[in-house]
């Protein structure tokens, strides 16, 4: 897939464009969007002038924005790969709630003994991916043999899923601590949780999900553009009949596209309940949103996966800087993520309706073309 | 056995029409949009402005009335943006409805944490529809008889004027309709506006009915409406039919807890919620077979 001047420009017009639609909102409902947006940067990436020339470096936003960004880059690829098979997948949440189902389920009552110690964390990995890929692959099922279009039981899937989740930790359910009166696991042990790389402070953890998130990427884009797997995958998406039509399998391309894609979102999901979090409860589930703003991280990395990367890395670090805003006394109480929301959702607008920049840019060159040749431009 | 017709018949039957009302609103909704030939995925965030801006619009103008008319012109707000991009920026319409669903929670929750500050949050006492006595001591909304009477204007204006005819030729042949003189991108944008209109009052149904706004309280609703409008083969009375099937479902997920009979395990509420939205996808994967949707939807339109 060669980059096109294009494919850089939409993207950023897309954020600038959205981050104004944003500040004019906050400067709308009364307070100070200038500031607002300061401590957005600073929530992003640590930044912040204090006098000098160059800025004083915070590492616990940037260790924020990191955490934040490892499961946006599986869930960004989870929605990239189906998109590449012309295919919406809006159920991340739902296939990433069995990752974590799965892998907590595995990393609370199986304890692999002495030396087998080593594959505890692999086979966690292994078993929320696959049980990912196949709530995807579900939804790829409906699509291809019933003709069930994909976004909505796609959208289906995911309340399934936390209701799943939620019957699994109810008081009295198979995976919740017995004795405890609350809809909750018990805390995962220590052998189980995810392998930390970076710890700014005491509070703020990365984990090894974000190195995998990046080797995941580049297989990812090996399996699209150098398999004859990601040929068909593609071939499916540019053009359903014509695949047909040269002897591809579309039903069955479709449904491994989607299990590949829910596999991606299976493992955002291992990641996030053994990395993220302590325990499961019966809201874990469904307040994941990164399932969602993976929809946002694909488009806007025009589903090819060093772009994915890009975006999520970006879209960690807006909910970094909703996060840091939200306390801020200056600013209305809990307004931060919010305000994160509406700025992804015109980001995935103006991604969408590109012919906004399209024509802008079509006026700008014209008039560069009316004047008289040789004239400086 | 008069607890029995009490509670299975009359019971169940009242929360099935009072559940199924948002979908047929909505779905009617997207029928509009979708006869016009633009999907509209954004049903869910119209339905979500219509259930905020309906509370806050009773809230300011102290009526009811005013609550609709809000919580309806967010809607039909959000339909102009929603024809504005895929009628003449021609947008991808599934990434244009995805977009919007973002932008009216995000704006919607912004809003209501700005104008309502918690933990008083959303006032508990504004002005709603009135119910309407039924025999038996039973209530329910005027806006559940707005909803019948919404079924059977649709089906007159889309099969019976000749607004109707302009708005199905433009669905399944806009290249003819232009042809003959129909104006294809303002059609679109009225059916878009119209959905998002009928997509609100959905939405301040929901939210009347509880008598409050509260995040999330849509959850998915919308595209239960949507998928009602693919069962019901984009026919008014079908989605009637299919939007009494899910509203069916939903009653039943609130009251087999209920049942002893089941045993325990099987009727723990968290997995009866899932029931609708089972159901939901099993009707649409069973039965329907293929549903064959208007022709033109979902391509955009360019002026020859």
């Amino acid at each position: 897939m060669r980059i096109r001047r294009e494919d850089l420009l939409v993207p950023v017009l897309a954020v600038l464009t959205a981050m104004l639609v944003g500040m004019i909102f906050i400067w709308i409902t009364g307070y100070d969007a200038v500031y607002a947006y300061q401590r957005l940067f600073f929530g992003m990436t640590g930044l912040q002038w204090e006098g000098g020339l160059l800025p004083e470096w915070y590492t616990t936003p940037f260790g924020r924005t990191l955490r934040l960004a490892t499961p946006l880059i599986f869930t960004g690829l989870a929605v990239a790969v189906a998109f590449r098979a012309g295919l919406f997948n809006i159920g991340g949440q739902g296939q990433m709630a069995l990752g974590m189902i799965v892998a907590g389920a595995v990393a609370l009552k199986l304890d692999l003994p002495g030396a087998l110690g080593v594959f505890q964390i692999p086979l966690q990995l292994a078993m929320g991916a696959l049980a990912g890929a196949a709530w995807g692959a579900l939804a790829g099922w409906l699509k291809a043999v019933r003709g069930a279009h994909e976004v909505i039981t796609t959208i289906m899937l995911n309340y399934v899923a936390y209701s799943i989740g939620a019957y699994l930790v109810r008081v009295g359910g198979p995976l919740q601590l017995s004795g405890s009166t609350n809809k909750e696991t018990a805390s995962f042990e220590p052998g189980t949780t995810m392998p930390v790389i970076w710890r700014p402070d005491n509070f703020t953890e990365v984990h090894v999900g974000l190195l995998l998130g990046l080797v995941v990427a580049a297989l990812v884009w090996f399996v699209l553009e150098r398999t004859a797997l990601g040929y068909q995958i593609r071939a499916v998406g540019f053009n359903p009949e014509a695949a047909r039509y040269g002897g591809m399998d579309v039903a069955r391309v479709t449904v491994v596209a989607m299990a590949l894609a829910g596999g991606l979102a299976g493992l955002a999901g291992v990641g996030y309940a053994l990395g993220d979090l302590t325990k499961l409860t019966d809201t874990s589930f469904s307040s994941v949103q990164a399932g969602f703003t993976g929809i946002a991280v694909a488009l806007l990395g025009r589903n090819h996966p060093l772009g994915v990367v890009f975006a999520a890395l970006l879209f960690g670090g807006l909910s970094s800087g909703g996060t840091q805003i939200q306390s801020d006394q200056a600013l209305a109480a809990g307004v931060g993520p919010k305000l994160v929301d509406v700025i992804q959702g015109c980001i995935i607008f103006f991604v969408g309706a590109d012919a906004i920049f399209r024509s802008i840019a079509n006026r700008v060159s014209a008039r560069g073309r009316a004047t008289p040749a040789g004239a400086p431009v | 056995m008069g607890d029995f017709i009490q509670f299975w018949i009359i019971g169940l039957g009242l929360a099935t029409v009072r559940f199924a009302a948002p979908f047929v609103l909505a779905g009617l909704g997207g029928l509009f949009s979708e006869r016009a030939g633009i999907v509209n995925i954004a049903l869910e965030g119209m339905m979500v402005a219509g259930a905020f801006f309906a509370i806050y619009g009773s809230d300011v103008t102290g009526h009811w009335v005013g609550g609709l008319a809000f919580g309806v012109g967010a809607g039909m707000l959000l339909g102009l943006i929603h024809a504005v991009a895929t009628v003449s920026l021609r947008a991808d319409q599934i990434i244009s409805g995805t977009a919007l669903i973002l932008i009216a929670a995000g704006l919607v929750n912004y809003l209501s944490v700005t104008l309502y500050p918690p933990p008083q949050g959303t006032p508990a006492s504004v002005s709603r529809p009135p119910l309407i006595p039924l025999p038996g001591d039973e209530k329910i909304s005027i806006l559940v008889l707005a909803m019948f009477l919404a079924v059977a204007v649709t089906i007159f204006v889309v099969f019976r004027t000749p607004f109707g005819l302009r708005l199905r030729a433009v669905g399944e042949h806009p290249k003819a309709a232009d042809t003959v003189g129909i104006d294809v991108y303002r059609m679109r944008y009225i059916a878009v506006i119209i959905s998002g209109g009928l997509a609100g009052l959905a939405g301040a149904y929901v939210s009347f009915e509880v008598g409050s706004y509260t995040e999330g309280m849509i959850a998915g609703k919308g595209f239960i409406a949507l998928a009602a409008l693919i069962f019901g083969k984009w026919h008014p009375l079908g989605v009637l039919a299919a939007s009494m099937l899910f509203g069916f479902s939903q009653a039943l997920a609130l009251r087999l807890p209920n049942v002893e009979a089941i045993p325990e395990a099987l009727r723990a509420p968290e997995l009866l919620t899932a029931l609708p939205y089972l159901i939901t996808v099993i009707a649409l994967a069973g039965f329907v077979g293929r549903s064959v949707g208007p022709a033109a939807v979902g391509k955009p339109y360019v002026k020859g």
